[in-house]
């Protein structure tokens, strides 16, 4: 690894005093207007610019600056084409269901997903279910993304670890993990690879301070504060990927030189499927399918929809996401090939240190640039966070607490349960960091695939099809999370691993955390990966059985009330008012 | 002796929103097909089929990287500003429970 400099915790330190100043400006504007629909939704009042850095960030998380760098480094060229959905994820993730999804959400009154289709589908029932399912896949997302934050302060404090506060502060984590079991005094001194060894306590700070930052803010300005910071995040994000860009260029010589170091290292860096059958037409496929299709069943997206002002907004908005995403995933893709030049070797066996090393790399005279530059995935991790944090804690508020036990609520109750909910939700996770999975992106893919599944078929069901019926939807929500845990099963049990084990999927190996009673022992098992049936993504096959199941019910039963339909499809002179479900 | 023709209601018409929403999303959806043949079909044509030694390099990057991705992201984002600034109809959004006309 370069050596770090304390400049580089400077410049981070000056990326989070701007944070901080967003999620307290953002505070102001929660005194006005309806609470829930304040800090969960913005009012509604998002403007184009807002609403494409907010989406890219939310979208863009520590999976594209962590783990795709380490794929692209391991993998070489095979990557730009395992990325090509992204050419149109842009308009299928937020064109198909965001004007008429924005509509409908207001009709009603809702102000999250499983809102939307609770009020759509007359349901209690099918509202409570999404909401549950969605706290899990969340769960699972946000705890891969804690590890990704953790990694990266980790390395961020490289430059002053010599210093005695680093030293204080990394001891009496130790002491606190030794006291509480978590860590042995051989674990500290001797010297190992494993995640659970020396370097743990620094991981443990780490995570800490990210944990400490995202929550802190998220709690304190809500919505607002999330999507101020997704802007700042979401240019730093932009900026730091080309200019990492620029400087890997200039560093290696040229893209042409880069590539012909690639053939000479190995040829299939050029070729598909990539070295080891990475990436089988299948599996292509799917993940075409899963950048755009998986994109547009994201809540998280579909909420920033929700919170638009008007359709000019939406239109340019729409636009501007698409060369966010080129901006961002092509200076991506030509950076890590010339790290791949640069370190022909060294970080095969540890491919996720690539980016933190690379940004190290290309600016070791300009430490302060190297500093902002490592921002950008940092700032990856905390918008995705904010994002995911903040709707789980507006499930657990509205979906569970405010619509099932109680509905008559105060809005100074409402307040401290959002506060509180947001808080403990945070803590939750920072715990669950502390023992994270090992593989970062197979966690990330499993919750997006698992939310696509489950919300993408029944939202479209619910915005565009008047056959549509409860018990379809039910069936759509029930057979999508069905189907992805069923496959996701099947693998973690090793069904299926001795033929395509070689056909590997993206496979981003993060330092190897093993749980807390194998310390120092680096764990193994690669029984992480799903099922990939005919090397198809579970994504697929989720999908399938969700649209399968929604349609199918949905015409074996009674069609819904009609005039509960004729209020979501027929103009408003021709259809019999019914009552909103209202706003707190 | 002429009688009075009987009063009918019109026939309830499909939101304006719901229609060119509809229309828009299927176009999307057309050219999702379009970029997953493309991108796929000629991605494991020119790339997987093809040796290392055959590959050419445009500007840096391999031939079959350039068709199969660079060029058609290129044409995606031509028909993304096509499409958001001359097709895509601008509708009212509408407002939520409790809101008044004017107050949005």
């Amino acid at each position: 690894m370069p050596s770090a400099s304390p400049y580089i915790l400077v410049a981070f330190v000056a990326y989070m005093a701007g944070v901080f100043l967003l999620g307290a400006l953002s505070r102001t504007l929660l005194k006005r207007g309806a609470f829930l629909k304040e800090y969960f939704l913005g009012d509604r009042k998002l403007n184009a610019w807002v609403l494409g850095l907010t989406y890219v960030a939310t979208s863009v998380s520590a999976g594209s600056f962590v783990g795709f760098p380490s794929l692209i480094y391991t993998n070489g060229w095979v990557m730009a084409f395992w990325i090509g959905g992204y050419m149109v994820g842009g308009l299928t993730s937020k064109g198909v269901l965001a004007k008429r999804l924005n509509q409908v959400s207001r009709l009603s009154g809702a102000i999250t997903v499983p809102d939307v289709l609770r009020d759509r589908f007359q349901s209690p029932t099918l509202g409570t279910m999404a909401g549950v399912f969605l706290l899990v896949f969340l769960l699972f997302n946000l705890w891969g993304q804690f590890k990704a934050g953790g990694l990266i302060m980790r390395e961020a404090c490289r430059g002053i670890e010599k210093t005695s506060a680093y030293q204080s502060a990394r001891d009496r984590t130790a002491h606190a993990l030794s006291a509480a079991g978590a860590l042995s005094e051989s674990d500290l001194t001797v010297k190992s690879d494993s995640f659970y060894g020396q370097r743990y306590p620094d991981y443990v700070l780490g995570v800490l301070i990210f944990a400490l930052t995202v929550v802190a803010y998220t709690t304190y300005g809500g919505f607002w504060a999330v999507t101020w910071t997704d802007v700042l995040q979401g240019v730093i994000i932009v900026g730091g990927a080309m200019l990492l860009m620029v400087l890997a260029l200039i560093k290696v010589g040229g893209l042409q030189r880069a590539t012909h170091e690639l053939a000479d290292i190995d040829p299939n860096l050029l070729t598909g499927p990539g070295p080891k059958d990475f990436l089988p037409p299948g599996l292509a496929v799917s993940f075409f399918m899963l950048w755009t299709l998986g994109a547009m069943g994201q809540p998280v997206g579909m909420v920033r929809l929700m919170a638009c002002r008007d359709t000019p907004t939406l239109r340019r908005s729409l636009f501007l996401i698409g060369i966010y995403y080129a901006l961002i995933y092509v200076p991506l893709v030509i950076t890590f090939i010339c790290a791949r030049a640069l370190f022909p070797t060294e970080y095969l066996g540890h491919s996720d240190e690539i980016m933190p090393a690379m940004a190290l790399a290309v600016t070791e005279d300009f430490p302060l640039v190297g500093g902002l530059i490592l921002a950008a995935p940092y700032a990856a991790a905390m918008s995705a966070v904010a994002g995911f944090l903040l709707l789980m804690s507006s499930s657990l508020v509205r979906d569970l607490y405010q619509r099932n036990v109680k509905s008559d609520v105060s809005p100074r109750t409402v307040k401290l349960v959002s506060y509180g909910t947001t808080a403990v939700v945070g803590l939750l996770i920072t715990f669950m960091a502390l023992h994270p999975w090992e593989y970062l992106q197979y966690l990330i893919i499993f919750s997006t695939s698992g939310m696509a599944c489950t919300f993408l078929a029944p939202t479209v069901m619910a915005l565009y099809w008047k056959r549509a019926t409860r018990a379809g939807a039910l069936a759509a929500v029930l057979g999508g999370f069905m189907a992805i845990f069923l496959l996701w099963g099947l693998g973690w049990m090793g069904v299926g691993k001795a033929e395509s084990q070689d056909s590997a999927p993206p496979e981003t190996k993060t330092p190897a955390p093993s749980p807390p009673s194998e310390t120092g022992k680096a764990a193994t098992n690669p029984s992480i990966k799903p099922l990939y049936l005919w090397d198809l993504d579970p994504l697929a096959y989720g999908l399938a059985v969700s649209f399968a199941a929604g349609i199918g019910v949905s015409l074996l039963t009674q069609p819904p009330p009609q005039d509960h339909v004729n209020r979501y499809f027929l103009e408003k002179e021709a259809t019999a008012d019914s009552p909103p479900s209202g706003l707190s | 002796m002429t009688t009075e023709a009987p009063v009918t209601k019109p026939k309830a018409k499909e939101q304006r929103l719901l229609r060119n929403a509809r229309r828009e999303g299927l176009l999307i959806m057309a050219v999702w097909t379009a970029c997953l043949l493309w991108n796929i079909g000629s991605g494991y044509w020119l790339g997987y089929c093809r040796k290392s030694d055959d590959i050419g390099l445009i500007l840096g990057i391999p031939d079959w990287i350039c068709w199969s991705v660079i060029l058609p992201w290129i044409l995606c984002l031509a028909f993304s500003a096509w499409f958001c600034f001359v097709y895509m109809a601008d509708d009212d959004l509408g407002l939520d429970p409790g809101e008044e006309e004017g107050h949005a």
